[in-house]
């Protein structure tokens, strides 16, 4: 694999995990009491790990992520349709806007997986498509334990 | 040799012999000697070779039995009783269960009553079995003693099959039984009274046929008919001496008014008669085990629930409740003050009157030879004298 | 004397050819009958170590002894009975009494050693050759020195229960609840696991003692919601309960019921201890549940002046507003409420804290405040439709029903959820008139509502719909069209639970008058600014220990009940409330903490 595509296909990776710290951000903003302020910000903490592992496998050369994607709990397909969560936003409106959002990256890896031509390629975003679908079962678990206990 | 009619009736006050004057010899029989009946001894007094005198001592055996019993749950005392006399547990669980049930209210199921009456008769013919061996060794006739043994073992073998245990049954808990009879138990037992007959017979022509036997049981230790109120002499020994009393039938306690028996009684009430009564006596408890066997209802609760024996408390009342056992009355006086151990429990062995006062008088005047004679013949265990 | 009697002993000379009485031992073997006593065997797995054996040995010849590689849990000691045949009589009444079964004795009796203490082992611990004999003495069938059936409670007929809100469970007679109280063996296993370590084994002796004055001591030792638990208590304590190892378990919850039944408010002040004399401080409660008037109570026995400041115009929180009358009548709730009241504790109801009366307010006037606000917000079906004017959210219809006010469900009614929540809103619409759906996402056996709510939601004609997966609310006239996907139990990986996976094409819809929502509720944290200090992690504050949220700044704040344990259930929140008030008393009497 040629290293300009390489760097190239990380750089796209950061990108959307920046932007995920951006989507934390700025419903933070939006946040009215500590609560809700104290879940975006450790989830924020977490993209920016992202952003940071990502940075230390570009500039190391290598992806070194499990390609073993993690079970479905098949919960991201069926929540309610994608709202914006307001002042008031609860527990179950932050995981769900989170767990869209994880759904949402997987999709888009999934699509990229298909159109790469270059198998390196492919095979980074198989990666990066098993790493979303990790962050994704840890919401989803969240929200099984801590929101939807009685069903 | 004595004549059956030569009644030397002992005198009832001691001799006070001077025993500084170097004509009588003071020794110890027990506590470690074989013609003693288990621990306690006697201290005699010989003239000769005649006893003029002697004091029987007891304490080798005393655990408190009693004392304990206050310090234990009414369950808890249950395993405990059982050791009083140690070759015939089974009266001290009957009398114990039977005071309990009485004090408590609580009326036992009719297969518990007939397992239990069967339980007393199996341990009356081992306990008989064992004591004739006594009784033919204390006159140097050991082979009985070998056959009584085994058969009486024979009896341990139900018994191990039945409850689980040889000696110790622990199977007439309070309530009822511990269990129903195992699969083919009853044959068995059919089978061993059959062995056991078979031996008695044995036993009769060697025993009783036996010219020294006879010799010297005949006459020996001849105890008069108007001892017995005097002394409260029980069993076999009051039933030699002509005096027609059996709990069995005096009380008509267990399924014993429904079984057909009579009752034994002698009149010459020396050592030899009291053997044969015996005798006679073990031959009717294989009859008696029979016929429960055949009328026992076979199946049914063989026991009665009872509260949880970690809490249970018998409301306040005193009984005392008695038994025949093979020397005679065996009986428990029980005290509760509504609490959750017993508050008295006091055991009446026939064995205190039998081993001490009435030793103590018989043995006067007797031969040294014939005092381990004596005293079997009086059927006693010190185990229950002092608890 | 005649010739007989000179030759008949040699009649003995025949036994000569006999065979022998005697057993060659050890060449031929002589095994114990199928019922000896032989040595102990216990099966260690079987066995919960609850030390009945221990209790009823009356040569104290069983030890209760740690082993290694068995940690106590729930319903377990971790210890495991040692047996010491220097002082065993072999009576078996050990066997007899074993609440599980676990212990019996194998028919083996000869055991040979040089070492005396080899005598003393555990049975099923210490390997021997006779364990997992099949033979030896076990209990005979039908034989048990423990009763195994609890007594039964008398209950209101299912049909005759769905007509009323009256209280289904009638509560025992005196001979009724000493007879079930008999049936307990103090084991104690029971302590460990109720979250506020009540003296369970103590107020079960009082009631077969019939002495219920200590009873109600003990009881309120840990917890001053007798009569509340007493009914509606998730009573892990019985799932601990050793004589539910091979039997019903003790009705601890029922006893419990029957002491503070029984005794009269007016002569609770005679059995319960004097309030300590005035400390001179003052702490603030937030919320009148189970857990700020447990909190309360303890802290006003201490001596300190307790305000309670509750949103709601009754105090209870959710054993008023969610639990139903059918199972916590109000006077019961009211006298338990009524007997911290009467130690002074002051509840200002109507006080919402938050706008207006802010934490941090009370963090000025007060020397400490206890959070316990609990769960009041339902969570979201969290489908397509979810806003849909008929889908209801269950604890809101509790608390309607509580208030008195008109439901309006409807006739035919479906509840989602399978939890607690989902059983007493079911109920309820049942006692309404409604015919009730009850639809969760996986199995009956999954569903974590009390089996018992969820077999008398049966029984009173509630219908389950299992592996059923919320899709949609459609509009159906105004009715609401209920659209689910049937799913199929997958195990998807080792170890953890069955996930629920939707059947492709298996898609169920049915119209109801009302779709009650009830999978799970969250806490409403918006009183709690960024500025009070409190750690809060998804959606909990974080406390230690003893419920300490934070000490810096003004007055101390802690918090406890549904908003911080996981076991949301009124015993954990008053074990908290208990707690805290210990830890806030020392705090302020200068104990150290
Ligand atoms: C329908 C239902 C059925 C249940 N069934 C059972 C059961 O059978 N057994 C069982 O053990 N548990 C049951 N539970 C759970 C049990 O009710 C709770 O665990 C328990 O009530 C928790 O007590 P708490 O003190 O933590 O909170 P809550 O009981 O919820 O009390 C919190 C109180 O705080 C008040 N509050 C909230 N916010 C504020 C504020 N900002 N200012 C002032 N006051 C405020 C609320 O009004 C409420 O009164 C059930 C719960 C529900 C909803
Ligand atoms: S058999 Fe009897 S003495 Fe032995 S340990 Fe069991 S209860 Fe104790």
């Amino acid at each position: 694999m040629n290293t300009a595509s390489f760097q190239e296909t990380l750089d796209f990776a950061i990108g959307r995990e920046r932007a995920a710290v951006e989507f934390y951000r700025e419903l933070t903003g939006k946040a009215a009491f500590a609560a809700q302020k104290s879940a975006l910000a450790e989830f924020m903490a977490m993209e920016e790990g992202h952003v940071a592992m990502l940075t230390g496998m570009k500039s190391r050369g290598a992806v070194n992520l499990s390609p073993g994607a993690a079970v479905d709990l098949g919960l991201a397909r069926r929540l309610a349709a994608e709202e914006e969560p307001t002042a008031a936003m609860d527990f179950q409106d932050i995981l769900v806007a989170a767990i869209k959002k994880e759904e949402r990256s997987g999709d888009l890896y999934r699509s990229l997986v298909a159109a790469a031509l270059d198998p390196d390629v492919k095979a980074i975003f198989e990666r990066l498509e098993a790493e979303e679908s990790r962050h994704k079962r840890y919401f989803e678990e969240l929200y099984e334990t801590q929101v939807a206990r009685d069903n | 040799m004595r004549r059956q009619n030569e009644h030397v009736i002992p005198p009832e006050t001691r001799a006070t012999p001077d025993l500084s004057s170097g004509k009588y010899l003071v020794m110890w029989q027990g506590p470690q000697h074989p013609g003693i009946t288990g621990n306690m001894s006697l201290r005699l007094v010989a003239d000769g070779d005649t006893v003029v005198d002697c004091e029987t001592h007891v304490g080798y055996l005393h655990r408190g039995f009693e004392k304990l019993m206050e310090r234990r749950l009414w369950m808890q005392n249950f395993p405990l009783v059982c050791r009083i006399a140690v070759p015939e547990p089974d009266f001290n669980e009957y009398c114990y269960a039977a005071a309990l049930e009485e004090l408590a209210g609580v009326t036992v199921p009719e297969k518990a009553v007939w397992l239990r009456t069967l339980s007393l008769e199996m341990i009356r013919l081992a306990s008989f079995l064992m004591w004739i061996g006594g009784q033919a060794g204390a006159f140097g006739h050991g082979t009985i003693a070998q056959w009584s043994v085994t058969m009486r073992d024979y009896v341990l073998d139900l018994f191990e099959e039945l409850s689980g245990g040889r000696i110790y049954h622990m199977y007439i808990i309070p309530g009822g039984v511990r269990g129903d009879v195992p699969d083919g138990f009853l044959d068995h037992v059919l089978e061993t009274m059959q062995v056991i007959k078979k031996n008695l017979d044995d036993i009769e022509l060697v025993m009783f046929h036996n010219a020294v036997f006879k010799m010297r049981a005949v006459g020996l230790g001849y105890i008069p008919p108007d001892w017995v109120d005097k002394y409260g002499i029980t069993g076999p020994n009051a039933r030699s001496a002509g005096v027609a009393r059996d709990l069995r039938k005096d009380l008509g306690y267990l399924a014993y008014p429904q079984l057909d028996f009579k009752l034994i009684t002698g009149g010459r009430s020396d050592a030899f008669e009291r053997a044969e009564l015996r005798l006679a006596e073990m031959y009717q408890s294989i009859d008696l085990i029979r016929q429960i066997v055949a009328r026992m209802p076979k199946d049914g609760p063989f026991r009665e629930r009872l509260p949880n024996p970690l809490h249970w408390k018998i409301p306040a009342g005193e009984t005392y409740v008695a038994a025949e056992c093979t020397r005679g009355e065996y009986g428990f006086y029980v005290v509760s003050d509504g609490g959750d151990k017993p508050r008295r429990v006091a055991v009446r062995g026939p064995s205190y009157t039998h081993a001490v006062s009435v030793m103590e008088r018989l043995v006067r005047g007797v031969n040294i030879a014939d005092v381990a004679g004596l005293m079997v013949s009086l059927h006693t265990y010190p185990p229950e004298i002092e608890r | 004397m005649d010739i007989k009697d000179f030759i008949a002993p040699f009649a003995v000379w025949k036994r000569a050819f006999e065979k022998p009485f005697t057993v060659k031992k050890p060449i031929d073997e002589r095994p114990g009958a199928p019922r000896y006593r032989g040595f102990h065997i216990n099966d260690a797995d079987k066995c919960v170590g609850c030390g009945t054996c221990e209790a009823i040995c009356m040569n104290r010849a069983i030890d209760l002894v740690p082993v290694e590689g068995r940690d106590a849990k729930e319903g377990d000691s971790g210890l495991r009975p040692r047996v010491d045949y220097g002082r065993c009589c072999w009576c078996a009444l050990c066997v007899d009494i074993c609440p599980s079964g676990s212990l019996n004795m194998s028919n083996e009796y000869v055991w040979i050693d040089s070492d005396p203490d080899v005598f003393r082992y555990t049975p099923g611990v210490e390997p021997k050759p006779w364990d997992g004999s099949a033979l030896g003495y076990r209990r005979a069938e039908g034989y048990r020195l423990l009763d195994g059936t609890r007594v039964p409670m008398p209950e209101l007929d299912h049909h005759e229960a769905v007509k009323s809100f009256l209280e289904l469970v009638r509560g025992w007679s005196r001979e009724q609840a000493e007879k079930e109280a008999d049936r307990c063996v103090s084991c104690g296993l029971c302590i460990a696991s109720c979250p506020a370590h009540m003296e369970i084994p103590g107020y079960i002796k009082a009631v077969r003692d019939g002495d219920l004055e200590t009873g109600l001591r003990l009881l309120y030792q840990t917890n001053p919601f007798p009569e509340a638990c007493g009914r509606i208590c998730t009573h892990r304590c019985e799932e601990a309960c050793s004589i539910g190892t091979d039997g019903d378990p003790v009705a601890i919850r029922w006893l419990k019921r029957y002491i503070a039944d029984q005794v009269e408010l007016a002569d609770y002040s005679k059995a319960l201890p004097r309030k300590e004399a005035s400390s001179g401080k003052r702490v603030a409660i937030v919320g009148a549940g189970p857990g700020g008037l447990s909190a309360a109570y303890y802290l006003a026995l201490l001596g300190h002046e307790v305000t309670v400041h509750e949103k709601d115009e009754a105090a209870g929180g959710m054993l008023r507003y969610g639990i139903p009358e059918y199972r916590l009548p109000y006077p019961a709730l009211d006298k338990d409420i009524g007997y911290i009241e009467s130690l002074g504790v002051k509840i200002e109801r109507g006080a919402p804290v938050g706008e207006g009366r802010s934490l941090a307010s009370l963090r000025e006037r007060f020397d400490a405040v206890f959070l316990s606000t609990g769960l009041p917000a339902a969570y979201g079906l969290d489908v397509p439709g979810e806003k849909h004017p008929r889908v209801l959210d269950g604890v809101a219809v509790l608390a309607a029903a509580t208030r008195g006010q008109v439901l309006g469900l409807g006739a035919r009614v479906a509840v989602v959820g399978g939890g607690n929540v989902a059983m007493d809103a079911a109920r309820t619409a049942l006692r309404n008139g409604a015919s009730v759906d009850i639809l969760y996402r996986r199995r009956e056996e999954d569903m974590p509502a009390d089996p018992d709510e969820i077999r008398e939601a049966k029984a009173e004609g509630a219908r389950l719909v299992e592996k059923a997966i919320p899709l949609e609310v459609k509009d159906a006239g105004g009715k609401a069209r209920f659209v689910w996907n049937e799913a199929t139990m997958v195990q998807k990986e080792a170890g953890k639970r069955p996930v629920p996976e939707p059947i492709p094409g298996a898609i169920h819809e049915e119209i109801y008058d009302s779709v009650i929502s009830a999978i799970g509720q969250g806490p409403e944290l918006s009183y709690i600014a960024e500025a009070d200090g409190v750690e809060i992690r998804r959606f909990k504050p974080v406390v230690d220990r003893d419920g300490l949220a934070t000490a810096a700044g003004k007055a101390p704040v802690f918090a406890g009940g549904d908003l911080v344990n996981d076991r949301k259930d009124a015993i954990s929140a008053i074990a908290d409330g208990h707690r805290a008030a210990s830890a806030i008393d020392r705090l302020l009497s200068g104990k150290g903490a």
